[in-house]
């Protein structure tokens, strides 16, 4: 064991995280982790997850500030499990997320002025048209997959027009791939990761080309990083990495939010009526919602600085410490009727986008996309109910429904 | 308890009382006020908690800084001399009786 760790063990017992045996990447903690959230809650602020050698917290009160506090907990350790800086790593460092001030200001700046509120706006009628029509040809087939052929073909046909992807008959496979790769990649080494990894090699070269400027149609989010750089205002070398934050990012997270949106309104008629009848101000807290919920991103990783002392456990400088947000979604301390989809509850505080310098810089897009296609279903459908059981897509880090059979009945 | 007036883009005048060392956003979404949505909580990322900042106490406020700035340029109201990030404005007792006004809309 490292000598931290053994610094930690010398420690007195009340001030040394618990240690728990669990495995959260496991499949059918992946399948339901909600056990385990609560033990980790319940274990302690801090515990020790042995199998994986980090911490891990799962309370609302520890997680959110854990988020703000970027000087005692840094990014450059890596958001996923593993320690980045170590030697072996299988991935390179992502050039917004894992960084620390000041270069993490420089770049999200730079990030931020093109991905602008009023380009995210400027998208409204676009998303607006793609989710009328969708919605319109799945109400000919009654029943239908709210995966596959609602939230997934709705995000594959807006959101890469939105960055300037051109369109191929393997975009929308090729980039649901590279969604899972990425989150897989935020786990362990594990065979799953391993399994995805192989199927991702064969996409590289299409991945590659993809990020070049040449390919990025004019207007899109991606032309408007070059253009960045052709003004000065961004390093060139950042601006096919940011075309692929934007990417990793973007799509299988959003399309997650708005798949179990629908699950829950087909689960709870009521809160559907109640989004009938005013979508204009309830589509965004039915989509935020959702996203408390479910919460797509499940865990980020955080690397101590210093010592750290957490609601009087300590935790050494120098340790990977997992942040637990789908856990912390959910705290009884912090969320009356917690496992309970309610619109009309204030969301404030969910860190299902994370907190502080870090949290999602795309939220914007997310919360248009979403507001686009319930108000459209709000519209044309009188009732969303399920008709069969819904199949989870197992990740190590992204919580995603795979199938979601549902009834549409029209309006 | 220091109190803040927001005057809605109707006229509408309603007082609110804040905690010590509360955000301007968070006494407004906890008062439930329409045309404050503060949709990111307060980290710089939405937009959404624009305010007019009355010239009273225009300069009795902590500077903008570079993060909000370039956050102002993207609300959806046209920005002003006095356009604020309200998530970035603290109360305390030297701020009590502040008043701003909302915008049209914040989306």
């Amino acid at each position: 064991m490292s000598d931290a760790t053994q610094d930690a063990l010398q420690r007195p017992p009340e001030r040394r995280s618990p240690e728990l045996d669990v495995d959260p990447y496991d499949e059918a903690v992946l399948e339901s982790p909600y056990e385990i959230h609560a033990a980790i809650r319940n274990a302690g602020p801090v515990v020790y997850l042995k199998r994986y050698g980090v911490y891990a917290m799962g309370r609302h009160r520890n997680v959110q500030p854990t988020l703000r506090d970027w000087q005692t907990f840094s990014s450059t350790g890596g958001s996923g499990i593993a320690d980045i800086r170590k030697p072996g790593n299988w991935r390179p460092a992502s050039a917004i997320v894992e960084v620390d001030p000041p270069r993490h200001t420089y770049v999200r700046s730079a990030m931020q002025k093109v991905m602008s509120p009023q380009l995210i706006r400027s998208w409204r009628e676009m998303f607006t048209v793609e989710a009328e029509r969708l919605v319109d040809e799945l109400l000919q087939k009654e029943v239908v997959d709210g995966v596959h052929d609602l939230a997934e073909t709705y995000i594959s046909t807006t959101f890469p027009p939105a960055l300037g992807l051109r369109d191929s008959p393997e975009r929308r496979e090729n980039l649901f791939l590279l969604g899972s790769w990425n989150f897989d990649a935020q786990g362990p080494r594990n065979a799953r990761f391993e399994a995805t990894q192989k199927q991702v090699e064969e996409i590289m070269p299409w991945h590659d080309a993809m990020m070049q400027r040449e390919n990025l149609l004019p207007g899109g989010f991606g032309d408007r990083l070059y253009q960045a750089v052709d003004a000065g205002d961004l390093e060139p070398e950042l601006a096919p990495l940011l075309v692929r934050s934007f990417l990793r990012g973007g799509l299988d997270t959003t399309s997650s939010s708005i798949s179990a949106a629908l699950w829950y309104l087909s689960m709870n008629p009521a809160q559907y009526a109640m989004l009938r009848e005013d979508p204009a101000s309830r589509s965004r807290p039915a989509l935020e919602e959702a996203m408390r919920l479910e919460t797509p991103i499940q865990t980020a990783g955080r690397l101590t600085v210093r010592d750290v002392e957490v609601d009087g456990t300590l935790i050494p400088r120098d340790s990977k410490v997992m942040m637990m947000l789908a856990s912390a979604n959910r705290d009884p301390d912090f969320w009356d009727r917690p496992d309970e989809y309610d619109m009309t509850r204030s969301t404030l505080g969910h860190v299902a986008l994370g907190n502080g310098i870090h949290m999602c810089i795309g939220q914007m897009i997310a919360r248009l996309e979403g507001e686009c296609l319930l108000t459209a279903l709000a519209q044309r459908v009188a009732l969303i109910s399920p008709e069969g059981r819904p199949v989870r897509r197992i990740n190590n880090v992204l919580r995603s429904l795979k199938s979601l059979p549902l009834r549409l009945k029209a309006a | 308890m220091p109190k803040i007036t927001f005057i809605a883009a109707d006229a509408v005048a309603t007082e609110v009382q804040a905690a010590q060392g509360d955000s301007v956003m968070h006494a407004a979404l906890g008062a439930h006020i329409k045309g404050i949505l503060g949709e990111c909580g307060g980290s710089l990322a939405c937009a959404t908690c624009h305010v007019y900042v009355d010239d009273a106490w225009a300069d009795k406020l902590a500077p903008v800084s570079g993060l909000e700035s370039e956050m102002l340029d993207a609300t959806a109201c046209g920005r002003q001399s006095n356009s604020r990030l309200c998530c970035q404005i603290d109360m305390s007792d030297a701020l009590d009786g502040l008043t701003v006004t909302l915008p049209q809309s914040q989306l």
